[in-house]
């Protein structure tokens, strides 16, 4: 029959608005997911979007947030060696690690860093840098609220990308 | 419930009772038109504000967001912020413009959309003049519309808005035939132009049923005549010419858009009015049922609006040529004869003449597209060999 | 006899309906097409330069840029260029199966995002898109699981791919792949037979066979005009020679047959992912001693079915870690050579959905 066609795109359309309706009652009264999820759920119907700020999903392990330097979780030290080896391996050159030799002579790291900074205006977040580090001190962390208003506020030095203690 | 079942009148009693204690009687008239003019007038621009919210609210449904939620409670201030812009911006006249074409458009068209109101009831004594011939003051000012169009066109000094304007006049024109073919079925069996009569004079059933063919015709012209889509093309902008309202900006603009939307709503008006029965209905009162009409029939062009891609300037104007306007013809023609012969079932034989007759017409369609005559004419449509 | 002059419109760069910053100088007589010439170069980033200055693992980041709708194939036409110039053995087996699982899935993100964008430039108001989108979102959080990034994931390497998957991936795929049919069967009920489309997409843009293989067109938009000819078909690559699909080929030669076709595939490509699943061994995902590349001097091309046609790498080594030449054949550049054919002789309206029906993506094409 002439607009057979027509009339099923009109009930594809129609299911979905129900659907909606169907999922806000379910969860009325209250409007905003209290947990943060992982990723969606392909079977579930109805609303898709989610409410930022009031909800929020959660970002999988591996996603490249924000660079991240951590800290050795026994001594509280942090565990750069400032090897370069992340300086190497970045396609922009966007790492720019310094180091001095250790004047403590007794303690298990050669080299101390002395300045370590990153452009996260110019960084691709491709992650050869953290696959590069050797001794796992460079990391993504999960945070993507990176945004700020002033170009030079993007470049990080050692101290910011430094994991807080106790984290 | 009484008392609210006529509301209207009985508020009208009572404030021109309080009127006639102070004023004589041509004033008590003078001041009840004036009081009627700007409620309708004040209700008119809130309904159409709040139906730009209800359609941003329905298309998001329709692809599984909310939409606008966030000025005010389940943002329903969102119709005041979007006034609000389009009042503040600055309202630019290009130099080439015919100043008086120009600025004269924009009120042109808000003024009969808004003229029509004057006739269209919302229940048994609640129309501001019931004159005998409301259907044809509808559809003749309704016209006058079209005229706006033409002169923000041409007024715009831009030849692209030109061009879109006359795409969008010809639309226009060319579904309003279709559209009152669709209409005189209705009126040959409640017999009356009025649309008061038109609603009382209609049988028990919805007449949707019993001329199922024009309830289809008159959907499908009244989203037509307002521009909307699937019609849209004249102001899309994926279109290169951006249409007839390319030069106006501000609160210009928001007369063109003002303007939509109250076709919009009388649209749905007129089809609630002669195909669903107007406000005719049980237990709740007349201007519910007729309000809950309307917005159903608003909902499904929002639903039209959210499902359908845009029709082609030339693939509409052969839509309503080729397929609707004879369609409407037969339909009167078939219509005709079932209601002088006094056949019994109710909305049974104009039913079951309907599906027969659009049975014809698909039939036809389908031989048609098969025509040679038809494949040749398409542009860029190479006839395949094997 | 009335004179009448042809008039030059320009659909500029920025511009609502054109997927990226690309521009169309059209000659037109009324409303009809007469000459159409492209202008583009607008997103032109200087990728084969920059490459010269850079090691072979880091390039792979810049690969994902070109055609960033669908990071992974680029990823794996550069692996498997690199990995013939260098001479490299054959990958272990699951990498080349995470390969595929990987490819298959950007081959259905891709064509969510060509249908949902051609049939934004139709006019029905976004909601197709935001269908497409949503689906498109379950398959680039896959992405994200295993890669850590959406659109350029970087994860098809040189050697393999640059780490096994965790173990919530392949359940998700599992859950993806269940619903992902009824997601195609939703779209064909929506789009497919919907008359309003038929009647703008068929007999637009028209581009016949003999025509199509002498301008180079590969992809949905060969398949359409009815040449079944698919790389993976054609010179199978990774383990493509041991999984079982269909070519979809169509021969209605115009818009609705690329639709057709794009539907089609995203039918095939749940039928290999599932074969892909099930066939997925254990095993190490890099091969061995791929830490530094040097290849020998020396060229190679190679060649993938993306999901826009055919993407091609052609490198050439003289020894040391940084290719001396590196050239991108780009899908999208060969394709739009047939635009202006296509368009010639028909409206303005139908030039959007032309281009539309084509997809491309201006990273590719200007690189």
């Amino acid at each position: 029959m002439l607009g057979t066609g027509l009339l099923k795109g009109l009930a594809v359309t129609f299911r979905h608005v129900v659907a909606t309706y169907v999922k806000d009652l379910k969860s009325f009264p209250r409007r905003y997911r209290k947990e943060p999820v992982a990723g969606q759920d392909p079977s579930l119907r109805g609303f898709f979007t989610v409410q930022y700020p009031e909800e929020r999903l959660r970002m999988f392990a591996r996603f490249h947030g924000c660079l991240l330097q951590a800290r050795d979780p026994e001594t509280g030290d942090y565990k750069c060696t400032a090897c370069r080896a992340c300086e190497r391996a970045c396609p922009h050159g966007v790492i720019v690690v310094e180091g001095e030799r250790n004047p403590d002579r007794e303690s298990k790291k050669k080299m101390l860093v002395t300045k370590f900074t990153w452009d996260a205006g110019r960084c691709l977040f491709c992650g050869l840098c953290v696959e590069a580090c050797n001794f796992d001190a460079l990391r993504w962390s999960q945070d993507y609220e990176l945004a700020s208003y002033d170009r030079d506020a993007l470049v990080y030095d050692f101290e910011r990308l430094l994991e807080k203690r106790g984290a | 419930m009484p008392f609210l079942n006529n509301l209207f009148g009985n508020l009208q009693d009572l404030i021109s009772s309080w009127l006639a204690g102070f004023l004589p009687q041509w004033g008590v008239d003078l001041a009840m038109m004036a009081i009627t003019t700007v409620a309708l007038l004040a209700f008119l621009v809130v309904v159409v504000m709040y139906l730009t919210y209800l359609e941003r609210k329905v298309l998001g449904r329709i692809a599984d967001r909310p939409g606008p939620n966030r000025v005010g409670p389940l943002g329903l201030f969102q119709p005041f912020a979007d006034v609000l812009k389009l009042i503040i911006k600055e309202a630019t006249t290009p130099q080439g413009v015919d100043y008086p074409t120009y600025i004269l458009a924009p009120i042109l068209i808000v003024a009969p959309a808004l003229l029509v109101y004057a006739v269209i009831p919302f229940g048994p004594r609640m129309v501001p003049t019931d004159i005998n011939v409301a259907l044809l003051f509808v559809v003749a000012i309704s016209s006058v519309a079209t005229l706006a169009l033409l002169m923000g066109g041409w007024g715009s000094g831009n030849k692209y808005s030109l061009l879109g304007g006359m795409r969008a006049v010809a639309q226009m024109i060319s579904y309003e035939l279709p559209l009152a073919f669709a209409f005189l079925g209705v009126v040959l069996v409640t017999g009356s132009l009025s649309l008061v009569k038109i609603v009382e004079g209609q049988p028990g059933y919805p007449l949707a049923l019993a001329q199922p063919i024009g309830f289809l015709i008159a959907l499908i012209c009244v989203v037509a005549e307002s521009n909307r889509a699937p019609f849209d093309l004249p102001e899309a902008e994926s279109e290169l010419v951006a249409g007839y309202h390319t030069e106006y900006g501000g609160v210009r603009f928001a007369m063109f858009f003002l303007a939509e939307y109250i076709e919009m709503f009388t649209g749905s008006a007129m089809v609630a009015l002669l195909f669903l029965g107007g406000w005719r209905g049980p237990i709740l009162p007349p201007y519910v049922w007729m309000l809950i009409k309307v917005y159903a029939v608003l909902f499904f062009m929002f639903w039209l609006r959210g499902t359908f891609p845009r029709l082609r300037v030339d693939q509409l104007m052969g839509l309503s040529w080729k397929f609707l306007l004879p369609l409407g013809m037969v339909n009167v023609i078939v219509m005709a004869f079932i209601d002088k012969l006094h056949l019994p079932g109710g909305f049974l034989p104009g039913l079951a003449a309907s599906i027969v007759i659009l049975a014809v017409a698909g039939g036809v369609v389908r031989i048609g597209r098969r025509s040679p005559a038809v494949r040749t004419a398409r542009p860029g449509l190479r006839v395949k060999e094997a | 006899m009335l004179r009448t002059e042809t008039l030059s419109i320009n659909m500029g760069p920025q511009h609502p309906s054109t997927h990226g910053v690309f521009r169309m100088v059209l000659t037109l007589d009324g409303e009809r097409v007469v000459d159409l010439v492209p202008h583009f170069g607008y997103l032109h980033r200087g990728i084969e330069k920059l490459a010269e200055g850079r090691t072979y693992l880091q390039n792979v980041p810049f690969t994902d840029r070109l055609d960033y709708i669908s990071g992974m194939s680029n990823n794996l036409a550069y692996a498997l260029a690199v990995e013939k110039l260098a001479g490299m053995g054959p990958m272990p087996e699951r990498a080349e199966y995470l390969r595929v699982i990987m490819a298959e899935l950007t081959r259905l993100a891709n064509h969510c995002v060509a249908i949902g964008f051609l049939l934004n430039d139709l006019g029905a108001f976004f909601t197709p898109v935001l269908y497409c989108l949503r689906q498109r979102e379950y398959i680039v959080d896959l992405f994200e699981m295993a890669s850590g990034s959406r659109m350029t994931p970087s994860y098809i390497r040189p050697g393999g791919v640059a780490g096994d998957v965790p173990p919530e991936f392949l359940p998700a795929v599992r859950k993806l792949l269940a619903q992902m049919p009824s997601f195609i069967d939703q779209l064909d009920q929506l789009l497919t037979g919907n008359e309003i489309l038929m009647a703008r997409m068929q007999g637009v843009g028209v581009l016949p066979p003999e025509r199509a293989v002498a301008l180079g067109v590969t992809g949905p938009l060969l398949r359409a005009s009815g040449v079944p000819y698919d790389v993976r078909t054609a010179e199978p690559y990774s383990v493509y020679g041991q999984l079982d699909f269909d070519v979809v080929t169509e021969q209605g030669q115009d818009a609705y047959a690329r639709y057709l076709v794009r539907i089609g595939e995203m039918r095939q490509s749940v039928r290999i992912l599932e074969q892909a699943l099930a066939r997925l061994p254990e095993g190490p995902v890099m091969a061995e001693g791929v830490k530094r590349i040097r290849p020998p001097a020396g060229e190679a091309y190679a060649r993938i079915e993306a999901p826009k046609g055919e993407l091609g790498f052609y490198l050439v080594s003289d020894g040391t870690p940084n290719p001396y030449r590196y050239h991108i054949r780009a899908t999208s550049l060969a394709n739009l050579g047939a635009l202006r054919d296509m368009c010639i002789g028909h409206l303005v309206a139908d030039v959007v959905i032309i281009l539309g029906s084509i997809d491309i993506t201006l990273g590719e094409v200007d690189r």
